[in-house]
């Protein structure tokens, strides 16, 4: 056991020397001294959880210390709880910013969550002794805006001469303030940055694996800066990297996970008390070799951190324990048991910033768990770690042939044919391996290689789906209900019970029926937590959901950092409803676009906010009535006319939507005709869709009121000369066409005004740009209407017939380019078709004009017997 | 193969043969190996396993032997195949062709057995006689159905000496002749109605058969044959490095039994044609700018080797004996254009546009088009 004799000294730390088994007995012994036990291990190691356990029993302390924050001391009595169910997290966040947070996970086989369950059943008392969050977020928090000051400084830079005084903006307030009232930030600016990586530098710590997610809302400026900086520390990373590997490699293994399972996490029978010894050796030598070529950042957090340990045992130590272990990451244990005054640590950590920290358990996934997720204390194989933690939790020796069994359980499931022999030799195939690679027992990379080899025939794919499945996992923690969170966050566990929606890790599919009342409510559900911006449910797009029946498709993913969404959420209100409310309320009025609040609008009734719906609207009427845009006005048509054709299933009001939505209209009639001057081509494609979206809408839900002042501003524009791109002289012939077609579409125009207005729009006068974009707003990129459609077919195909030998030849070009639009399997038809209304019924017209090549007289004689044959009776008589 | 007991005269014979087998050629490696060898070994098996894996890798031994690496690739692969056979599991290699299947095949029965000779050659026309057993007509007719009238297959005579058997390019054997193997892999039997008695595997028996890719859906295994076999892909070399190690050390050998006149080519040239069938075989420049056709061919390593050996010979029959662009073009250009109209096109774009703006590699560009 890597304990130490300690010194009775209270003042100076009591630490010694990695000591043999017979130290610790005399350490024992000697009842009126305290003894400080330090066990490295390693976070999510099976094999440390077990030998630690085994090493606590037989110590049998009066006080547990477990690096973690501190501000998370009063929730380990909740481990007892059977409702709080791993993997789980310690959540600390900032409270005036959530996005300053730290996840610290916990599997049911990570040594912390061990020393912690073993703590709190013995009613022992539990400390966490790592720096605590107050200062490691409040020295995130200046660093990030030093760093932005910095990016800020170099882009005002970049920006030269007249940027000068731009450059200096909002961020450059901050700055300099927090950079000089903080005496330990110095070295700051790639201090935080350094962070998710420095910390968990080497020792693979715990802390502060933030994902990148709420990075990314701590301020767009800081971005690019804090990727270089995380490339050049993952660059450290690799270098310094973790211990394990160093190690590893001196063994002669590739890397040093592989050589931890084999020695440590996938054995059996690991002695606690020379595992714990050789771990705090080693580390004392890995530390010795490395310590020069640090990166400075993460030395300075290091020193921070471990003083503050230091200054935990002692208090410990101070407060009467008599026995007292220390369970910190092995990479820590040289610190703790190294020779420092507490005069010196003290000083170490007088002086740092402070934020307001509140801590609290979350769920947390076993995919999170896993290094590929970016988490850099994360193990490769989370899920097969938990099934060596219960194999060996259950004494069951039997690995391989229930791993093996498992997988052929899940190759089942996949539909891939798998029998009891194919387990049989891939149980004998791995044990060979392990065998001649001289190792005890196969491990995970021995059961991988068997299963390609034996179940896949040597293909990869399947193993995707065992690793994804069996191996990194999918199983998602709990949190019982009387944890403390914010309301918004009890709110949803409330609304998640009654609606019947169990939060999964895995995604989950969700077709909903709106004319049931859980489907609607839990519709709206998604719709409230998509405004506050908790993605667990996102829409499908499928065919079926964007026609707008009362179906809606979601998925539902639950991610652990949603919590912290919630929490952020929050200010917004204490229900999900009212949250979702205000939310909107404040959009909304913040809103600058047309088009932005009339999806506000379908949003708020989407998700049945009635509180929101009045100054929504409101808002939208006063933008309305102050923009004269119409390209505008005509983006906010579609949005407006969801609200009003779905409204009924949803039982919403949308009364005030329609009244919006009549002066919508008539100014958008009003300016149609003007809109379509003078447009370049990207602007008239622009308008075209708005256009035709919004005529869509009109033909959904408009009143003949609405539809007659529309139809006739489309007529005015149809007849309007056609221009070109920019042209003074009239509006885009892209947009003529249009109209032109949506008339025709509408039978308003009978094929005669429609076919005089192709011609005059492709004639002699035009130039060919203009007449170009008419055909093409005219065919509107619509092959199938046109194959299908007589009446338009017939109208192009009179058109063309009906052009002289010159035009046709000028023409040819332009109709050619429209049609390239179309795909080649459409064009293909097109041509079939023409060919057919010209070859095919010239030859009927043959067909039935000619004599018939059979002799009606032999025919008839098969008839008796075709009757039988098809069960009509034998009618041979009856003429 | 004991070589005390060869006659001088036949040992100069064996020596003058085109290519030796693996344990002759080997010969010295494979006893060091067995001097040192002091691990456990299943039945029958002149080596253990980890001895085995060491001579298909190469290393050192504590006896200062140093043994070459027959295989340059994936240590864990050639580990699998090895566990596969220990365990009474048949072996399936399959890959691309030229990915050194049948080398892998050969070499391990020669460490395995000390006998790489028993050998089906699997092809549209093999028949069930060529699997099983055969007979000598003459003997048949006049002393009817006997012992000594049978010709046991090669695969039968692995089984009565519990060695390893080999079956060549086994989806080219027709499906009905496949499953004569079924009895023999789960059963380990073999039985001879005609006499009323059965073969029986002893112990060391195992089969290693090797199967390519690309005539996938040819003579499919049928599931039941599938499972009775573990199978093992080659992979085509995983690095240029990778390739040209073994390239260079292939035509060092070949051209050594071939007896060829010339120099051992310059490394330049080696790599020179590796990164060709490379650039060629993934459809993309070596420097990731230029995305190119692929010919219909495969390319495969096996085809570097035969075009450095062509071009070696031409070097030292023809030329001056020190391989240059001139000798290698010929066979460059008849391994990529295999299709006369696609492949042509393919193969002049790739000279057109690479071939011909690499500066050091102009004598190449102009001596392939004076080939084409």
């Amino acid at each position: 056991m890597s304990g130490s004799g300690t010194e009775p000294e209270p003042a100076e730390l009591a630490a010694a020397e990695p000591s043999e088994a017979e130290d610790t007995s005399a350490a024992v012994a000697e009842e009126a001294v305290p003894s400080v036990h330090v066990f490295g291990i390693r976070h999510h190691g099976p094999g440390s959880a077990r030998s630690l356990v085994a090493a606590l029993a037989q110590l049998e302390p009066d006080c547990v210390l477990i690096e973690g924050p501190p501000e998370a001391d009063a929730l380990v009595p909740f481990v007892l709880d059977p409702e709080l169910v791993p993997p789980v997290a310690l959540l600390a966040y900032c409270l005036d910013d959530t996005a300053l947070a730290s996840f610290f996970p916990l599997a049911v086989y990570s040594p912390e969550w061990q020393a912690l369950c073993f703590g709190a059943q013995r009613g022992l008392p539990v400390r966490f002794i790592d720096l605590p969050q107050i200062h490691s977020l409040a020295l995130r928090k200046a660093a990030r805006e030093a760093a932005e000051a910095e990016l800020a400084a170099l882009q005002a830079e970049a920006e030269a001469e007249e940027a000068g005084e731009a450059g200096t903006a909002p961020e450059d307030e901050t700055a300099p303030q927090s950079g000089e009232a903080d005496p330990a930030s110095d070295d700051e600016p790639t201090l935080v940055e350094a962070r998710p990586s420095a910390i968990d530098l080497a020792q693979g710590d715990q802390v502060g694996s933030e994902p990148s997610d709420f990075k990314e809302e701590s301020g767009d400026a800081g971005e690019s800066a804090e990727a270089a900086e995380a490339a050049a520390n993952a660059e450290a990373e690799r270098i310094v990297g973790d211990p394990l590997d160093w190690l590893g490699r001196a063994a002669g293994h590739g890397d040093g996970e592989r050589w931890w399972n084999q020695l440590v996490e996938e054995r059996s029978d690991t002695d606690p008390v020379d595992l714990f010894a050789a771990i705090a050796e080693a580390m004392g030598a890995v530390r010795a070799e490395l310590s020069l070529d640090r990166d400075p950042d993460a030395l300075a957090r290091e020193v921070l951190r471990e003083a503050h340990m230091r200054k935990c045992v002692r208090q410990a130590q101070k407060d009467g324990f008599r026995s007292i272990a220390v369970v910190v990451g092995a990479w820590h244990v040289p610190a703790l048991t190294a020779k420092v005054s507490a005069k010196a640590d003290n000083d170490v950590l007088r002086g740092l910033p402070k934020a307001k920290v509140v801590a609290t358990w979350v769920p947390w996934t076993e995919g999170r768990l896993a290094s590929d997720s970016g988490y850099a204390a994360g193990v490769r194989a989370p899920a097969w770690y938990g099934f060596l933690w219960q194999q060996s939790a259950q004494g069951d020796a039997r690995r391989a042939v229930v791993w093996l069994s498992r997988v052929a359980g899940l190759l089942r499931a996949a539909d891939l044919d798998t029998s009891s022999a194919h387990v049989i030799e891939a149980v004998r195939l791995s044990e060979t391996l392990a065998a001649l690679r001289g190792q005890a027992a196969p491990g995970l990379d021995e059961f991988d290689e068997a299963v390609r080899t034996i179940m896949c025939f040597g293909d990869d794919a399947p193993l995707k789906l065992i690793r994804q499945k069996l191996v990194v996992g999918e199983a998602l923690g709990q949190v019982p209900a009387s944890v403390p969170v914010v309301p918004l966050q009890q709110d949803l566990n409330r609304l998640q019970k009654s609606l019947r929606l169990k939060p999964e890790a895995s995604a989950r599919d969700l077709d909903l029926d709106l004319r049931k009342d859980t489907d609607l409510s839990r519709s709206q559900l998604f719709h409230r937590l998509g405004l506050l911006g908790v993605p667990w449910a996102v829409p499908l797009a499928s065919g079926v959901s964007s026609k707008g029946t009362f179906h809606e498709h979601w998925r539902l993913v639950w991610a652990p950092e949603l919590a912290l969404r919630l929490v952020e959420a929050s200010r917004w209100g204490a229900t999900i409803a009212d949250a979702a409310t205000a939310r909107a309320i404040a959009a909304a009025g913040e809103a600058t676009s047309l088009a932005a609040l009339s999806r506000w609008v379908s949003q708020v009734l989407t998700a049945d906010l009635p509180q929101a719906v009045e100054p929504v609207v409101a808002a939208l009427e006063r933008h309305a009535a102050r923009t004269g845009d119409v390209p505008e006005l005509l983006e906010a048509l579609p949005a407006l006319a969801e609200v009003m054709r779905y409204g009924d299933v949803r039982r919403t009001d949308a009364g005030r939507v329609a009244q919006v939505l009549d002066g919508l209209v008539a100014r958008a009639s009003i300016g149609l005709g003007l809109a379509c001057l003078a447009l370049d081509d990207a602007a008239a494609e622009t308008l075209r869709d708005r256009v035709a979206a919004a005529h869509r809408a009109l033909n959904l839900v408009g009143t003949p009121e609405q539809r007659g002042p529309w139809l006739d501003a489309l007529g005015r524009l149809a007849d309007s000369t056609a221009g070109g791109a920019g042209a003074a002289a009239g509006a885009h012939g892209l947009l003529c066409g249009l109209a032109a077609r949506l008339r025709f579409d509408a039978q308003l125009d009978d094929v005669q005004v429609t076919g005089r207005r192709m011609a005059v729009a492709l004639s002699v006068g035009h130039d060919p740009g203009p007449a170009a974009a008419w055909i093409d707003g005219f065919l509107q990129e619509s092959a199938l209407v046109l194959l299908h459609d007589d009446g338009l077919w017939r109208l192009l195909d009179a058109w063309v017939a009906g052009l002289g030998t010159e035009d046709f030849i000028r023409v040819l070009p332009l109709v050619r380019r429209a049609l390239s639009r179309y795909s080649g399997p459409e064009r293909r038809q097109l041509g079939e078709r023409a060919a057919r209304d010209v070859g095919p019924l010239h030859l009927t017209r043959v067909a039935v004009t000619a004599e018939p090549t059979w002799d009606p007289a032999r025919a008839a004689a098969a008839i008796p017997t075709l009757r039988v044959l098809l069960g009509l009776g034998a009618e041979g008589a009856s003429p | 193969m004991t070589t005390d007991t060869v006659q001088p005269s036949e040992t100069a014979r064996t020596s003058q043969t085109l290519r030796q087998p693996a344990e002759q050629q080997y010969a010295h490696e494979l006893e060091a190996l067995r001097k040192v060898d002091d691990r456990a070994r299943p039945a029958h098996w002149t080596l253990s396993p980890w001895a085995v894996v060491t001579y298909l890798m190469g290393g050192t031994l504590s006896d200062g032997t140093v043994i070459s690496a027959k295989y340059i690739g994936n240590q864990r692969l050639m580990e699998i195949a090895v566990a596969t056979l220990a365990t009474d599991r048949a072996l399936l290699l399959y890959g691309v062709p030229g990915t050194a299947k049948s080398w892998v095949a050969e070499h391990l029965a020669a460490a395995i057995s000390g006998d790489s000779t028993l050998l089906v050659q699997g092809t549209a026309g093999t028949s069930e006689e060529q699997i099983r057993y055969g007979w000598n007509y003459a003997r048949l007719l006049a002393e009817g159905p006997s012992r000594a009238a049978l010709v046991p297959s090669p695969l039968m005579r692995a089984m009565e000496a519990g060695q390893m058997a080999r079956v060549e390019e086994l989806t080219r054997v027709p499906a009905d002749v496949q499953d004569a193997l079924i009895t023999v892999l789960s059963e380990k039997t073999l039985p001879v109605p005609e006499l009323g008695v059965e073969v029986r595997a002893i112990q060391g028996f195992n089969l290693i058969a090797t199967a390519n890719n690309r005539d996938k859906g040819v003579n499919e295994l049928s599931a039941a044959l599938k499972r009775r076999f573990n199978t093992v892909i080659l992979p085509v070399p995983a690095t240029e490095a990778e390739e040209v190690a073994i390239v260079a050390k292939r035509v060092g050998e070949l051209g050594r039994a071939l007896a060829l006149p010339a120099e051992p080519p310059a490394l330049a040239e080696v790599r020179r044609v590796v990164q060709i069938f490379r650039e060629l075989r993934e459809g993309l420049s070596a420097d990731g700018k230029t995305r190119l056709k692929s010919p219909s061919g495969t390319l495969s390593t096996a085809e570097a080797i035969s075009v450095l050996n062509s071009g070696l010979a031409l070097a030292g029959h023809f030329g001056d004996g020190v391989i240059s662009a001139r000798d290698l073009a010929a066979g460059i250009t008849g391994a990529v254009v295999k299709d006369p109209v696609q492949d042509a096109v393919v193969w002049k774009e790739y000279l057109e546009t690479v071939v011909k703006d690499r500066a050091d590699w102009k004598d190449l560009y102009r001596a392939c088009r004076e080939v084409l």
